[in-house]
């Protein structure tokens, strides 16, 4: 029993301990911040299937300050440091240092006066992909559309895609709008064709892209590769096999409106464009 | 008794009585031989009267049929030319709006959050230029179609036809059950009735009626060349047998031939015209018939920009890209996207797979679609020898060709656009670029639109061959 109570105590610290640490090594692990630096922005991306949270921070001191102060915090909590590169071209210095599953990259920037630092922190577990070496995902964040509208006005004459989100507004004589919508192309299509009589527009022609390109390759011998961004995103002529193409005139001059499904994803929706000449 | 004596005869003839007696006998013969030189000449007379008519006519029919294909040729001319026109407009238009969503989509390529946006902005432009070189190939046709269609509409309204419009009696007869008179005879009918149906033959129509009935009134009223002129389609015989003309429809055959015939029905005691009856015009005693000959669709093909484009554009995003801070540290994803934005312009701007950017000729020969491409036009009129017993008209079909072709004056006319050189479009394109910086800048006031010259797809006509 005496021997049991230390051995108890003992393995209750350990496993605190160990949970603790843990704790540490996850994504929540607080990445030390020297004195004198200012959280400016936070940002957290998907790259290659894992989270990456970043920070940037702005400091008055100097470059190699700031590493020795990484260096020594980091290397005292048990990371190792694994990679020192200085460019001196760019002005840069990046310090990787690894503990464990939990990567810490600090980023360190000489801007104005100022050192701008990026910590950048991500999960590594063994058998994973160095992020090196790890290739773009249609899951990735790059690749998702704003989910709520970019800056601008939509057109009053044309409507907007049912639950569409506006991801391009170009004014002008010759305007531009871009839209994400989740509808399917054949609805969007039935969708234009119904709603646009309503606002004076008078469907002109409709072009199929699948009957398209088979024209143009039968006249020009061209055609587009089939071919994809990433691997697990839709191919590029597939995607604009789907497309249609409806040309509308009204009183305002022409609008060209491009439904193609979403060239990351279809399973998202589809992509509308449209494209208004005011004027005759 | 005294006249018989010989002397007496002497008598008389000293005294000029037989003398007068045997003058008057050889006045009779002088007058009888006048005679028959006179018939003669009445016949000669005749016979130059009938040449005259008959030349006179053939002279007249000559003239209308020459009217009308030089005429035809030159209304039809006049559709290729600005057919080429808008072709022109139309390939300056994708090569505006080709470097607009280029330049949209560099600078979505640039901002990096934007990227899947420039992606999408290339595929729409991909799009929406390869509809635009479908529409041009396909208003080629329309336009060829459409001269031929205009030339034989300006051949038969020029020809000279000459059937006469119904007669009143004819469209009483025709009209008058609209009025609920149908079982009256046209004799019977009274002045009020008589002068309702005469204000509705003057008018061609009768505003009382709805529309179908007035169609039928206007139709009745009209000469069955008047309804031949009104259909298009090629249901029901008119001027135009090959269907209506739309942009998704083949265009028109090389030759195309039409012809409207009136009269009598040669061997048929029948009246009437090709239109009604639906007997080909060639059986009337008069017919118009009109051939239009031309190409059926200009040679285009899409004019693109190609090696190095893709190249320079990288380069250009390379140097001027704006990588946020929470990706600069991470040059896989860097590199990784460059890479897309590569894929993506590569895609569409492969030599396989050129996003085409204007229009241009088949092999840059203007001339072989224009000055070396005329359309030509021949008109007939037919008329049916007529024999009077002493005189046969003869009417050997009166025909006439004219040739005319849209043309380039000055040589320089194209149908490429503006910016269709890679120098030029490449100066303007940093041009625009830099003006989205700095809009304050010299020239920047200048509207993007202003470096497009139209004047360079305009074609002149004109007629090159008339006999």
């Amino acid at each position: 029993m005496r021997k049991i109570i230390p051995l108890f105590i003992c393995g209750v610290l350990i496993l605190s301990y160990a949970g603790f640490s843990y704790a540490e090594l996850n994504l929540d692990f607080v990445v030390p911040v020297p004195k004198e630096a200012e959280l400016a922005d936070s940002k957290d991306i998907f790259f290659a299937g894992r989270k990456i949270k970043n920070y940037l921070y702005k400091s008055s001191e100097g470059q190699s300050a700031l590493a020795g102060y990484y260096e020594g915090r980091l290397t005292s909590q048990g990371f190792a440091k694994i990679k020192d590169e200085t460019n001196l071209k760019k002005g840069v210095r990046s310090l990787r240092f690894k503990k464990e599953d939990l990567v810490v990259n600090i980023y360190l920037k000489t801007k104005a006066r100022d050192t701008q630092i990026t910590v950048s922190k991500y999960l590594e577990p063994p058998g994973s992909i160095p992020l090196e070496k790890a290739q773009l995902s249609a899951k990735d964040s790059f690749f998702a559309f704003p989910e709520k509208d970019v800056q601008g006005e939509d057109s009053g004459f044309i409507p907007r895609p049912p639950q569409g989100v506006r991801i391009v507004a170009e004014p002008g004589t010759r305007s531009r709008w871009m839209y994400t919508s989740p509808i399917s192309v054949d609805r969007l299509r039935e969708f234009y064709k119904s709603q646009m009589p309503g606002y004076s527009w008078q469907l002109e022609k409709e072009y199929s892209l699948k009957e398209g390109l088979d024209f143009y390759k039968r006249r020009t011998g061209k055609s587009i590769p089939s071919t994809k961004l990433m691997p697990d995103s839709e191919d590029i002529a597939q995607v604009i096999s789907d497309a249609y193409n409806l040309y509308f005139k009204g009183a305002n001059g022409f609008a060209e409106i491009i439904i193609f499904p979403d060239f990351i994803d279809r399973k998202r929706g589809c992509i509308v464009t449209i494209n208004l000449q005011q004027g005759s | 008794m005294a006249i018989r004596n010989n002397s007496s005869l002497f008598f008389l003839y000293d005294q000029g009585s037989l003398c007068s007696a045997n003058l008057t006998k050889r006045t009779k013969y002088n007058n009888g031989q006048i005679f028959p030189f006179l018939i003669a000449l009445i016949c000669v007379g005749l016979i130059l009267m009938m040449m005259t008519i008959n030349l006179g006519l053939m002279g007249v029919y000559k003239t209308d049929v020459s009217v009308a294909a030089d005429s035809a040729a030159l209304a039809g001319v006049s559709i290729l030319s600005q057919t080429l026109l808008g072709l022109g407009l139309l390939s300056d238009s994708m090569c505006g709006k080709y470097w607009v969503m280029m330049t949209a989509a560099i600078l979505e390529f640039i901002s990096v959050v934007l990227i899947p946006a420039g992606v999408a902005t290339l595929i729409a432009l991909a799009i929406s230029e390869v509809v635009s070189y479908i529409k041009a190939f396909q208003d080629g046709m329309m336009g060829w179609s459409n001269a031929k269609k205009t030339a034989i509409q300006y051949a038969f309204q020029n020809a000279g036809i000459d059937e006469p419009r119904p007669t009143f009696k004819q469209f009483m007869n025709s009209i008058k059950h609209y009025y609920g008179w149908g079982g009256t005879s046209v004799d019977d009918l009274d002045a009020t009735q008589v002068q309702r149906l005469y204000t509705a033959y003057i008018n061609g129509d009768d505003p009382v009626f709805v529309e179908d009935t007035r169609m039928a009134i206007r139709s009745a009223s009209q000469s069955g060349f008047s309804r031949f002129m009104t259909v298009a389609g090629s249901s029901r015989r008119g001027y135009w047998p090959k269907g209506s003309i739309t942009p998704s429809t083949p265009g028109s055959a090389y030759e195309v031939i039409s012809g409207y015939g009136w009269g009598q029905v040669r061997g048929q005691p029948l009246v009437t015209n090709s239109f009604d009856s639906g007997i080909s015009y060639g059986s009337f005693e008069n017919y118009t018939e009109v051939k239009v000959k031309g190409a059926t669709l200009y040679a285009i093909e899409p004019l693109t920009f190609f090696t190095g484009l893709v190249d320079q554009i990288m380069n250009y995003i390379d140097e001027n890209i704006d990588w946020p801070w929470y990706l600069e540290w991470l040059e896989t994803v860097v590199k990784l996207l460059l890479k897309v934005i590569f894929i993506a312009l590569n895609i569409l701007l492969s030599p396989e797979a050129l996003i085409p950017n204007g229009l241009h000729i088949l092999g840059g020969k203007m001339k072989d679609q224009t000055d070396n491409n005329p359309l030509i036009v021949e008109v007939k009129r037919y008329k049916q020898d007529m024999n009077l017993g002493l005189w046969k008209f003869r009417y050997p079909g009166v025909q006439s060709k004219a040739m005319a072709h849209a043309f380039c004056q000055t040589g320089k006319e194209t149908l490429d656009p503006a910016l269709g050189s890679i120098t030029d479009a490449v100066t303007i394109l940093w041009h625009y670029i830099s003006c989205i910086f700095t809009p304050n800048a010299p020239g920047c006031s200048k509207s993007f639109w202003d470096w497009f010259d139209t004047t360079k797809h305009l074609f002149e006509t004109k007629l090159i061959y008339a006999r």
